[in-house]
C-alpha cells in the first residue's frame, strides 16, 4: 500500500510537535523512522495510524484520506504495535494472540495464513501461548506482540485475499537484548518481502537501522532532515546535523556509525553543570 | 481442575439450582420438596394450607429470584468494571457506585418524594444516584484504572465518603421509622420483596445482561487499553459508555431493592477468574453470571438460617467473607507486584 502524509502540522498546546511533515511510504522493503528523542516519531507514526485526527494536513491509504475512513476500515488496512503495551496480567498469551488477531490461532491456521511465512515459528514465540502475559518477561511478551501483530496482517489479507497492508511499529526492538533484535529485524525483513505490506518501523539504534532497513526517514524537533534510501539517509554528515552531535565511523573503512561522547549537547549541558 | 475448567457453568448451574431449592425450602418454616411441588402446581392440596402456600408462592419464591438476579446482576457489574477500568479491584462497592445509589434511596426515603409508583421512584432515584458516582469516578480517574490504580481507588474513598456523608445528613434529619428503614437498607437485605419488585428486577437485569452480552467481545479488546482497541477499530468511547451505564443500572436497580450487599461484584469475578484462568472477558460472562447467583442465593439462605427466627442482614453476611477476601487480593497483589 502506497501511504502518503501531506503536509502535517500538529501541536498540543502551544509547543509544537511536528510542522510541514510530507512523505512518503511504499510496500518496498521496510521503512524506518529515527530521530532525537522528542523529534516526533511516535507521534507521527500514531497519527499515520489514525489514533490522532488533531492534526492539519492529511494522510492517504493510497489515496484514500484516512480521515473519511470508519475505525472499522481503517481496522482492515492497517495493524499497529504500541510501544510500551501494558502486558495483561492474567491473560494467557493464547487469548492475547486472539485479541491482536482478531482470531484464534487454530482459525488463523485453518485459512492457512501460514502458509508462506509462519511468525511464530520466526519469532520463537510457540511455547508462550499457555504462559500468563502477566509473568512474562518485557523480551518474550514483546516478541509475542510482533509475532501476533504479524499473524493479523497475514490473517486479514488471507480473509480479504488482498496484498495491500500497512504495518507499523513503534520501537520493536527496545525491551529485547542483542540477539533477539537482530533476529526480530531479520524476520521483519523477510515477512515485509513475503507479505508484499509497507512496513514503518520507529528504532533508535543507528546501526541496526543501517543494516535491517530500506528506506530511512530522519526526523528532527518535528520536521523531516531526510527521507530516502538508507545508506544516504544515514550518512555521518546528515546525522550530526539531525542530532547536534558528531557521528563518525568506529574505525576506518568501518560501516559501524558511533556518536562521539563529547558531542556539542553533551558539552553545553557539561559546561551549564560547571557554571 | 480441568474437568472443573471444561464444564464449569455447568457445575455452577447444578449448584444453582440446588440453592434455589433450598432457598424455597428452608426460612422460619421448612417445607419438603413435595410440598413446594404441591404449593407451585396444585390448586387445592391436603399437604400445604393456604397460608403455607402462600409463603411459598409469595414470600419464597419472589425471594428466591431476587438474591439471584442481584447477586448474578453485581457479579456482573464488577466483571465489566474490572475489564473497563484494568483494574483487579473495581467493584461497584469500593467505586462508590452502590453508595451513590444507597444515598440517593435514603433521600427518597426520607424526602417521600414520588414519581410514580413507590418501585419506580426508588429506581430512578437509585440509578440517578448511581450514574452521579460513576461520572463522578470518570472524572477523577478516568478510565485508565491500570496506569493508575492508586488514584482510581482514593477515587473511590472520597466518592464513598461523600455518599456516606450525604446519607448522615439524612439520617440525622430522618424520622424514627425512616431511620430504620434506611439502616436496614445499609445492611443489605432479600427479605420483604413481592413479586412486583421482583419482575421489575427481572426485566432491568436480562436487558442489561443482554445489551452487556452483546458488546463483550468488543470489552475483550478494550481490556488491553483504549489505543489498542482503537487500532482494533473498537469504538472505544461509545463501547465504554453503553457498558458502564448498563453496569451502573443494574447496580442501581438492585440497591434500590435490597440495599447494599458489598463485595459480591469483587468475589464472584475473581472466583471465575481462579476456574478459567487466561481467558478473555467474554468466556467469564456466563460463569460469573452464574457464580454471583449462588453466592446471593446460599448467602442470603444462610442469613434465614443462623439466628432463626430472626435474620442476619445478608450485606452484613457477604461483608463477613468480602472483607478477608480483598484482604487476601491486596496481600497477593503484593506478591505480584514488580
Amino acid at each position: 500500500m502506497h501511504v502518503r502524509c501531506n503536509s502535517i502540522e500538529y501541536a498540543i498546546g502551544s509547543s509544537t510537535i511536528l510542522t510541514g511533515v510530507s512523505a512518503e511510504f511504499s510496500n518496498s522493503g521496510v521503512h524506518m523512522l529515527l530521530g532525537p528523542n522528542g523529534s516526533g516519531k511516535s507521534t507521527l507514526l500514531g497519527i499515520i495510524a489514525g489514533l490522532n485526527s488533531d492534526y492539519s494536513g492529511n494522510v492517504k491509504y493510497s489515496q484514500m484520506d484516512i480521515r473519511s475512513m470508519s475505525a472499522q476500515k481503517t481496522a482492515l488496512h492497517r495493524t499497529m504495535c504500541l510501544q510500551n503495551l501494558a502486558a495483561p496480567k492474567g491473560v494467557s498469551g493464547e487469548t492475547f494472540f486472539h485479541l491482536v488477531v482478531g482470531a484464534t490461532l487454530s482459525q488463523v491456521q485453518e485459512q492457512r495464513a501460514f502458509e508462506l511465512f509462519d511468525p511464530m515459528t520466526a519469532l520463537a514465540v510457540d511455547g508462550l501461548l499457555k504462559k500468563d502475559c502477566g509473568i512474562m518477561s518485557g523480551g518474550e511478551f514483546q516478541r509475542l506482540y510482533v509475532a501476533a501483530a504479524m499473524s493479523r496482517v497475514l490473517w486479514l489479507q488471507s480473509m480479504t485475499a488482498r496484498s495491500e497492508h500497512l504495518f507499523l511499529l513503534d520501537e520493536p526492538i527496545s525491551n529485547l537484548d542483542p540477539p533477539h533484535q537482530v533476529r526480530l529485524l531479520h524476520v521483519l525483513k523477510q515477512f515485509t518481502r513475503i507479505a508484499k505490506c509497507t512496513t514503518i518501523a520507529v528504532v533508535h539504534d543507528i546501526n541496526l537501522a543501517l543494516k535491517w532497513s530500506d528506506k530511512t526517514t530522519l526526523l528532527s524537533k518535528g520536521s523531516i532532515v531526510s527521507a530516502g534510501n538508507t545508506g544516504e539517509v544515514l550518512s555521518p554528515e546528515i546525522l550530526s546535523r539531525a542530532f547536534g552531535a558528531t557521528f563518525k565511523p568506529a574505525a576506518k573503512d568501518s560501516a559501524y556509525l558511533e556518536c562521539d561522547p563529547l558531542c556539542e549537547l553533551l558539552n553545553m549541558s557539561l559546561q551549564s553543570i560547571e557554571v | 481442575m480441568q474437568i472443573l475448567r471444561s464444564h464449569f457453568s455447568i457445575a455452577l448451574l447444578l449448584v444453582l439450582i440446588l440453592g434455589v431449592t433450598l432457598s424455597i425450602q428452608f426460612g422460619v418454616q421448612h417445607f419438603s420438596p413435595n410440598e413446594i411441588w404441591d404449593a407451585l402446581l396444585k390448586d387445592t392440596s391436603v399437604s400445604v394450607s393456604e397460608s403455607e402456600r402462600y409463603v411459598i408462592t409469595h414470600l419464597r419464591l419472589p425471594r428466591t429470584v431476587i438474591s439471584l438476579l442481584s447477586g448474578a446482576g453485581l457479579a456482573l457489574s464488577g466483571l465489566i468494571m474490572q475489564a473497563v477500568f484494568r483494574n483487579s479491584l473495581a467493584d461497584p462497592g469500593i467505586t462508590g457506585i452502590s453508595a451513590g445509589a444507597m444515598a440517593a434511596v435514603s433521600f427518597v426515603v426520607v424526602s417521600g418524594l414520588s414519581i410514580g409508583t413507590y418501585v419506580a421512584t426508588l429506581q430512578i432515584a437509585a440509578f440517578a444516584g448511581a450514574s452521579a458516582s460513576l461520572l463522578l469516578l470518570l472524572f477523577l480517574a478516568g478510565t485508565r484504572g491500570s496506569t493508575d490504580s492508586s488514584r482510581f481507588i482514593l477515587a473511590g474513598i472520597a466518592i464513598n465518603a461523600a455518599a456516606a456523608a450525604v446519607t448522615g445528613i439524612l439520617i440525622f434529619s430522618s424520622e424514627d421509622v425512616q431511620l430504620r428503614s434506611i439502616i436496614f437498607w445499609s445492611m443489605g437485605s432479600c427479605a420483604g420483596l413481592g413479586w412486583n419488585e421482583a419482575l421489575t428486577l427481572s426485566g432491568t437485569v436480562l436487558a442489561c445482561t443482554a445489551a452487556l452480552w452483546m458488546r463483550i467481545k468488543e470489552v475483550d479488546v478494550l481490556q488491553l487499553g483504549n489505543q489498542f482497541a482503537e487500532l482494533r477499530g473498537v469504538p472505544v468511547k461509545s463501547l465504554t459508555w453503553v457498558v458502564l451505564t448498563a453496569s451502573t443500572l443494574l447496580v442501581g436497580s438492585i440497591v434500590a431493592f435490597t440495599g447494599l450487599i458489598g463485595f459480591i461484584g469483587l468475589v464472584a469475578p475473581h472466583i471465575v477468574g481462579g476456574v478459567l484462568t487466561g481467558s478473555p472477558t467474554s468466556k467469564k460472562l456466563v460463569p460469573t453470571f452464574l457464580c454471583g447467583g449462588v453466592l446471593l442465593v446460599y448467602a442470603d439462605l444462610l442469613s434465614r438460617l443462623i439466628a432463626p427466627p430472626s435474620e442476619v442482614p445478608v450485606g452484613t453476611l457477604t461483608a463477613c467473607i468480602g472483607g478477608p477476601f480483598f484482604l487476601y487480593l491486596l496481600y497477593r497483589g503484593k506478591q505480584y507486584a514488580r
